[in-house]
């Protein structure tokens, strides 16, 4: 014996005595792998620029979103190109309007449709889900079927119905592209639900006695937010461009407010008169939207879950 | 003195539906666990052993109402299995669980200390936050882990160090009753005995009942007061472990206790095996009769005919020609 029992008596006394150690959680390790994908952190980058570009553009153009230059009003193929000196960094439309500061408008809100969109079907999808999955039986059979209703009705007719109905607002578009995008999620969520419930953990907090409710919430929600987070920044794109579609459309936001769909509809309307800046910083601002959302998204499934690569 | 824990006639039953079977169809039965009744005092431990879907591990989900059982499960006089659900939920802090598997039985997402909280916050909800982390901290050391790594997840952790956090964590709000499903047998020979000294040290300073679920008949020998010997869901011989182990009167208990390998090469070369034939039913269709019989060597017409009782009182068989084995002896 090399250590005597004084030895391991002091040794026990000094360890005891050591600070909390802090564990390195799942999410530590996930940001850590995040941290070091590339294209991700590229996202990121692309990603904090648009924001910077969405919170900020407005204040950093002279111009009003809604100010009209009567001067280059209708005169835009010749007089509205991109001009520093002026103070059109991105040239004027074809009312006289400042593109920049309306591209700053269009993304902030295009954003602002995404995220809230996604909010409103992760909040729903996900309880739904999580409870059908955990609860089962009947109730889990009833409230699936009517996810399987809603995902037949097709979706685009219904939002556009609304629109027409409610009137054409940025509210009814986000409450209905939220609670129209919401199934999907609850089916995701439900079926990991099901594989999570089998797990030991959840069979030792229902034999200790824990409710129902709070065994969904503390253990099976945690769980199973990886992948919800993953579908979702995943969803973010897909509700941006329902919503560039139906505003393309001209059922979306409506003037002076704006959004990038409208935009890039007011950009390819006037394609043929030569205003092409019309069409592509809108699109510019569109796409690396796009990009920094879809390698994100990628970006946190690799990191979220490792064992899939 | 009215037992800790009484189950009269339990029986588990799942219907099993086969895929593409028309709604109204009649499922198929499977009996999992059928007619179990034993008797638990405190402070006792009850082993009980049998190979894979024996029904062991049925059987104590159906103990603490996991599963729907049919028959009755007394705790200190109460029927567990009727009792309306939100006493049920108050009563689960008496019977406890430890789980097979150390890792898949912690929540990968939460805290060492958060795990062996959970419990007291469910039971004592009044507990304030620092009381809640000193008895946790208490119960840490009690089972052998550094209080200081109360903020560690599980995935920091051995298997064997796992298995002594689901152990505090059944342990902390001072259960009567604690069941354990094979809690070892997923852990290093090594570590096995480290966690079984460790609940057999528990069990004395708490005074707990344990019942012991394991297919390892060495570890039950090591821990248990009493063995009830299953196969295909129902009781073969439920005796002392002494009676048991030296003179088992079973022949399905004679032949497990003959695979027990012994640490002795020539002891081991001299022993005679009873090789049983052939698998386990299939518990959709079990044997008429004794459901040994299909295996058994000394299996007579009457066994297909007569389901043999478990009679014999604390030493109880259930078997037509019960007795010692003169194929081993001989």
């Amino acid at each position: 014996m090399a250590l005597s029992a004084i030895d391991m008596n002091a040794l026990a006394q000094r360890l005891a005595r050591l600070d909390e150690v802090k564990g390195r959680s799942l999410w530590a390790d996930a940001r850590l792998r995040f941290g070091r994908n590339k294209a991700a952190m590229a996202g990121v980058g692309l990603l904090v620029l648009c924001l910077a570009f969405a919170a900020f553009g407005q204040a950093i153009s002279p111009y009003s979103y809604d100010y009209i230059d009567f001067t280059i009003m209708g005169h835009a193929a010749e007089m509205g190109a991109p001009d520093w000196a002026k103070g059109y960094y991105f040239g004027v439309d074809d009312q006289g309007r400042d593109l920049f500061a309306r591209a700053a408008m269009g993304t902030r809100i295009s954003l602002y449709v995404g995220v809230v969109g996604t909010a409103i079907s992760v909040l729903v999808g996900t309880l739904y889900g999580a409870v059908a999955g955990y609860v089962g039986g009947w109730i889990d059979g009833l409230m699936m079927r009517l996810v399987d209703v809603l995902l037949a009705i097709p979706f685009m007719f219904v939002l556009i119905l609304l629109l027409v109905m409610f009137g054409k607002s940025l509210g009814v578009l986000l409450i209905g592209i939220g609670f129209l995008s919401w199934p999907s999620m609850a089916r995701i969520v439900r079926g990991q639900t099901l594989t999570l419930k089998s797990r030991e953990y959840i069979e030792a907090a229902q034999a200790t006695g824990v409710p129902a409710f709070r065994i969904i919430l503390r253990h099976i929600v945690p769980n199973l937010l990886g992948i919800v987070i993953v579908y979702a920044t995943l969803l973010v794109p897909d509700i941006i461009l329902t919503e560039s579609f139906i505003s393309f459309l001209g059922l979306g936001v409506q003037e002076p407010q704006t959004s990038l769909g409208a935009l890039i509809s007011e950009g390819a309307k006037t394609m043929r008169y030569g205003t092409l800046w019309q069409l592509g910083f809108p699109m510019l601002f569109f796409i690396m939207t796009m990009f920094a959302f879809y390698f994100i998204g990628d970006g946190l499934r690799d990191a979220l879950d490792p064992k899939d690569r | 003195m009215t037992p800790l824990i009484e189950a009269r006639n339990l029986s588990v039953t799942f219907a099993i539906r086969r895929e593409g079977q028309m709604p109204w169809a009649a499922p198929k039965q499977l009996q999992a666990v059928k007619d179990v009744s034993f008797t638990l005092n405190a402070g006792e431990t009850l082993g009980i052993v049998g190979e894979s879907g024996s029904g062991k591990s049925t059987l104590a989900r159906a103990l603490i109402r996991m599963l729907p059982a049919t028959g009755k499960v007394l705790f200190a006089g109460t029927d567990l299995l009727t009792l309306p659900p939100a006493q049920m939920l108050a009563r689960r802090a008496d019977i406890q669980m430890v789980f097979q598997d150390p890792f898949a039985s912690l929540d990968p997402r939460m805290t060492v200390g958060q795990i062996v909280a959970e419990p007291l916050r469910t039971h004592y909800p009044h507990l304030s936050a620092a009381e809640v982390k000193a008895r946790v901290q208490v119960m840490m050391d009690r089972v052998g882990l550094l209080p200081n790594q109360i903020n560690r997840y599980p995935h920091e952790f051995s298997g064997g160090q796992c298995q002594r956090i689901g152990i505090a964590r059944a342990l902390i709000v001072e259960p009567k009753v604690l069941i354990c499903d094979e809690p070892v047998s997923a852990l290093d020979v090594s570590i096995q005995a480290q966690v079984i000294n460790l609940l057999a040290d528990l069990r004395r300073d708490f005074g707990l009942a344990m019942i012991f679920i394991a297919h390892d008949l060495s570890v039950v020998k090591h821990i248990s007061d009493r063995v009830m010997v299953m196969y295909l869901g129902k009781v073969m011989e439920d005796a002392p472990k002494a009676d048991l182990f030296a003179a088992p009167q079973h022949p399905y208990t004679q032949a497990l206790l003959s695979a027990v390998p012994i640490p002795n090469p020539a002891a081991e070369r001299a022993k005679k095996m009873i090789a049983l034939e052939g698998e386990l039913p299939s518990p959709m269709a079990p044997p008429s009769g004794c459901v040994f019989r299909t295996r058994c060597a000394r299996a007579q017409p009457l066994c297909a005919q007569q389901v043999p009782a478990l009679l014999g009182g604390s030493r109880a068989v259930a078997c037509h020609f019960p007795g010692p084995d003169t194929a081993a002896q001989g």
